[in-house]
């Protein structure tokens, strides 16, 4: 099935250390906790960043999923992967954000111009900075729940599984509604020459 | 049927949804569905053109830049946390209500029974119970006899003003003939 990455040797020494300061965090030891934010605050942070596209709101919302999660620490079960876990929490708390604001943002039609203008090169580099911002352009037209999705499984490299217990949905319904995101995603995006469907 | 084949069929056979289709591109398909829908494909330029779409998703997504925190999140949280959050504070505030009340009803330690609500009610009363003795005690002596409930001074607004001579017998009580 996809996604069961392959562990390596340096991959099950990580899984120790975690091990390690998770047992240590849910004694209540802030250092080892701080261990633990410390692997994982990148991927949080990008998560809600690109859920939110906006940085300072990701960045305290990224404090605020960690303090979650210290929080929610004695009830947390091996059985789910941390990461996961945190996955869980950031994902809540960017749909919550998400409510608050009830607005959908959509990019100004200048902005990928001033991008590439800050960035002038060779053709091909003007091409490819230009379909990222197609992409990440049509990324803020989709549903939050396609957007998630997308984001958990194209950029976070979740399997099927885990995008089943980061969303709780079952894994059937993670087959589906990956494809509906990806339809909708290529309604406004062409992937081959980054433009947009508007 | 995939929304990509509006007849529903190609030349090498009936179109996958989407969502096999999608699959495939991760991978996720069982190995014997995976290899009938790469075969399928293999005729259907449109499925082959679909396929080509989702697998081009996917390199659009690992090429976005990466994005990156800049900030030590951990050196502001911990001591955040170490401010707001002891062990045993945590221990308590998550404890399940079934030990919550197992906790309850186990026999108090003169010390937590001291500290209990219940001994503090049963002071309280007995301290009012105490001081109320007391106040009945030094009230007793002061209270004035019956005899003695009219006062002199009251007796400046009677018909015969103190010092004055009685107009007949009786008019100034029992007691005398002046006021």
């Amino acid at each position: 099935m996809i996604g069961e990455r392959p562990s390596s040797g340096a991959d099950a020494g990580a899984d120790t250390g975690e091990a390690r300061e998770l047992a240590r965090a849910r004694a209540g030891d802030v250092a080892a906790f701080g261990a633990l934010v410390r692997r994982h605050q990148e991927r949080v942070f990008r998560f809600l960043h690109r859920m939110l596209d906006a940085r300072e709101e990701a960045m305290e919302l990224s404090q605020d999923v960690f303090v979650k999660a210290w929080q929610a620490l004695p009830g947390w079960r091996p059985e789910a992967a941390f990461s996961t876990w945190l996955l869980q929490i950031a994902r809540n708390a960017a749909l919550d954000q998400l409510r608050r604001r009830q607005v959908v943002r959509f990019a100004p039609l200048e902005e990928g111009l001033e991008v590439a203008d800050e960035a002038p090169g060779p053709e091909a580099r003007y091409a490819s900075r230009q379909r990222q911002v197609q992409l990440e352009r049509a990324l803020r037209r989709l549903a939050a729940e396609h957007r998630e999705i997308l984001l958990l499984r194209e950029v976070e490299g979740l399997a099927y599984g885990e995008l089943a217990s980061v969303l709780g949905i079952a894994e059937g319904t993670v087959k589906s509604r990956l494809a509906r995101a990806r339809r909708a995603l290529l309604e406004h995006f062409d992937p081959h020459t980054g433009a947009s469907h508007e | 049927m995939n929304s990509s084949c509006p007849t529903g069929s190609c030349p090498s056979g009936p179109c996958p949804a989407d969502e096999a289709l999608s699959a495939l591109a991760d991978a996720a398909l069982p190995s014997e569905a995976g290899t009938g829908l790469i075969a399928h494909c293999a005729g259907c330029p449109r499925c082959t053109r679909r396929l080509a779409e989702l697998r081009a998703l996917r390199d659009a997504f690992a090429a976005l830049p990466a994005i990156r925190l800049e900030v030590d999140l951990a050196a502001q949280l911990v001591d955040r946390l170490q401010a707001g959050a002891t062990p045993a504070a945590r221990k308590r505030r998550q404890s399940p209500w079934s030990v919550r009340w197992a906790d309850r009803l186990r026999p108090p330690t003169p010390w937590r029974f001291g500290l209990s609500p219940f001994a503090g009610s049963v002071a309280a009363v007995g301290l009012g119970l105490w001081l109320g003795g007391l106040l009945m005690e030094l009230e007793a002596p002061r209270s004035p006899p019956a005899a003695n409930t009219t006062l002199a001074a009251m007796s400046v607004f009677g018909a015969v003003p103190p010092g004055n001579l009685c107009p007949r017998a009786g008019a100034c009580g029992a007691s005398g003939s002046t006021r």
